[in-house]
């Protein structure tokens, strides 16, 4: 039978970032797929070696609108390695709070878009209106709605009075009601598991092989999460990777909706921890620095990896950036042949991809 | 100064088999860090075992030149194509070739004349076409000829950043 090469993107209606990729068909079946970058590089890399430290801080945080603290966390663990400073324990925890609800509204945007993939309006509304109330949390804790602006080098700039904390534990609560309330929507609906059951299936093995991480690689049975290597506040606040054996998009969807239950868990007992105790806010960080260091963190899409340089200036020498979405693109060229083309939109998303990130 | 524990230095022959050692001991390839150094590159790969991190490191004259990982780590090719259009970076051998194009910048004065300088793009320089630019080669051969859409040139005054 004739093959037939479709390119698929870089503009679709299920990629709110552009991503090409081409696919080579027999009938209605992927035999292979090439995936094309680059329509939102913005050379942020480079443009951090122009920078000091501290200025580029906001620009990293910047490399993703819906991940910012995760970008914003992991820079500055890396600069503080490199200047050997200890952060105080209530900037540690207050990282882990923005953290954590950023894992919590990004796992929401993407179960709504799958609904919205899935041709399931009302599961794309219900997910994000709970969304929304984890950014008018943002917006009581930090004053912003997205890029949060709340780290900065040796801890954070922002404090959580005690007296905010009901304010945020019955937004908690709320959202908490709300994930409830969808759970007959999403993952108790026959619909939605029959939509993404055996589609983009990646097999335990391949994950191993490919190097895949976060969610993509735990709904394939690979137990990885940073957040067990106990950075920043995990050390007193553990965690164990949330893990599923399906391989396919059902998997990854049932592991990020557990996964918002755990990161609520976090929240709760980081306030706990926070309330009453005092302390500084930040250690100071020299605009000097010299050395090599790297970093991990669990971003909401995997692991996020930053490695630093610096030869004595009040510039970095290099900023390397891999986000997690770079990690697992080469899951779609493994998972895709075989699938059908209708499933190709579900499939791709299901590895949530994020491509400014990727792209930087 | 804080440094990378774990770290090996390796010379570019021994690359290939040093990383084939660490896929088989169950190693990870997390990515690779690219540094420009005014005599040549400072390559990192960068790896993860249970939690813990090892790496190697690479250093690179002017005229030096890496060979892909893509035979141990299928995933390498990202980071590989990527060094070499960001960095400058020489890899040899790899998977999957974008030839420079992995990110698809189309920039118009990049790519098509601007008359109104004088000047050729750098494509058409090298007889390339927009189209040959971001077609990627998979063992030394060209995929996906003529299916990438492609603009039509600008005409006479519509050209970019002067429309009439």
């Amino acid at each position: 039978m004739a093959q037939t090469i479709v390119p698929f993107g870089p503009q679709h209606p299920v990629l709110a970032e552009p991503i090409q990729l081409e696919l080579t068909l027999e009938d209605e079946i992927v035999l292979e797929v090439v995936p094309g970058l680059g329509y939102v590089h913005r050379g942020i890399e480079a443009e951090t070696e122009r920078r000091s430290y501290a200025e580029d801080l906001p620009l990293l945080e910047r490399v993703c609108g819906i991940c910012s603290v995760a970008h914003a966390v992991a820079y500055a663990q890396a600069v503080e390695t490199l200047a050997e400073v200890e952060v105080p324990r209530r900037a540690r925890l207050l990282r882990l709070l923005w953290f954590e609800l950023t894992r919590i509204h990004s796992h929401l945007l993407w179960l709504g878009l799958a609904g919205d993939a899935i041709g399931m309006e009302a599961l794309f509304q219900a997910c994000w209106r709970v969304r929304e109330q984890v950014l008018d949390l943002f917006t009581v804790t930090a004053g912003n709605r997205v890029i949060l602006g709340v780290v900065e080098l040796g801890g954070v700039r922002r404090d959580l009075p005690d007296g905010i904390q009901p304010i945020v534990r019955a937004g908690l609560d709320s959202v908490e009601r709300g994930i409830a309330d969808i759970r007959t929507l999403a993952l108790d609906n026959d619909a939605v598991a029959r939509r993404l059951s055996g589609v983009g299936t990646i097999s335990h093995d391949d994950a191993v092989e490919l190097g895949l991480v976060g969610p993509t690689a735990r709904g394939s049975g690979v137990a990885i999460d940073v957040r067990t290597s106990s950075y920043g506040a995990y050390d007193e606040l553990p965690t164990e990777p949330i893990v599923e054996t399906g391989g396919d998009a059902l998997a990854r969807t049932v592991v990020r909706w557990r996964e918002i239950g755990e990161s609520i868990r976090l929240c709760r007992e980081a306030l706990d921890r926070l309330y009453g105790l005092r302390g500084g806010l930040s250690t100071r960080v020299p605009p000097v620095l010299r050395g090599e260091a790297t970093t991990r963190v669990e971003a909401p899409r995997g692991e996020l990896f930053y490695y630093l340089a610096a030869d004595g200036e009040r510039h970095p020498t290099r900023v390397r950036v891999r986000t997690p979405t770079f990690a697992n693109i080469p899951a779609v060229i493994r998972m895709l042949p075989g699938t059908s083309m209708a499933s190709v939109p579900v499939a791709l998303l299901s590895i949530d991809p994020c491509l400014s990130c990727t792209e930087r | 100064m804080q440094t990378l524990p774990d770290c090996r230095i390796v010379e570019p022959s021994e690359l290939l088999e040093s990383a084939r050692t660490l896929h088989d001991e169950g190693w990870r390839l997390i990515t690779a860090s690219c540094v420009p150094r005014a005599t040549g590159w400072t390559v990192l790969y960068h790896f993860e075992h249970g939690g813990q991190l090892t790496h190697l490191r690479v250093e690179l004259g002017p005229d030096g030149a890496v060979p892909s990982l893509g035979s141990v780590f299928a995933s390498a090719f990202l980071v590989e194509n990527e060094m070499g259009e960001l960095q400058g970076l020489d890899v040899t051998d790899l998977a999957i070739d974008y030839r420079g194009r992995l990110y698809r910048d189309f920039d118009w004065p990049e790519v098509w004349p601007d008359e109104t300088a004088g000047v050729s793009s750098i494509l058409e320089t090298a007889g390339l076409t927009r189209l040959d630019a971001c077609v990627p080669v998979i063992g030394g051969e060209e995929v996906r000829a003529h299916t990438t859409r492609v603009p039509a040139p600008p005409t006479g005054s519509d050209t970019h950043g002067q429309e009439q």
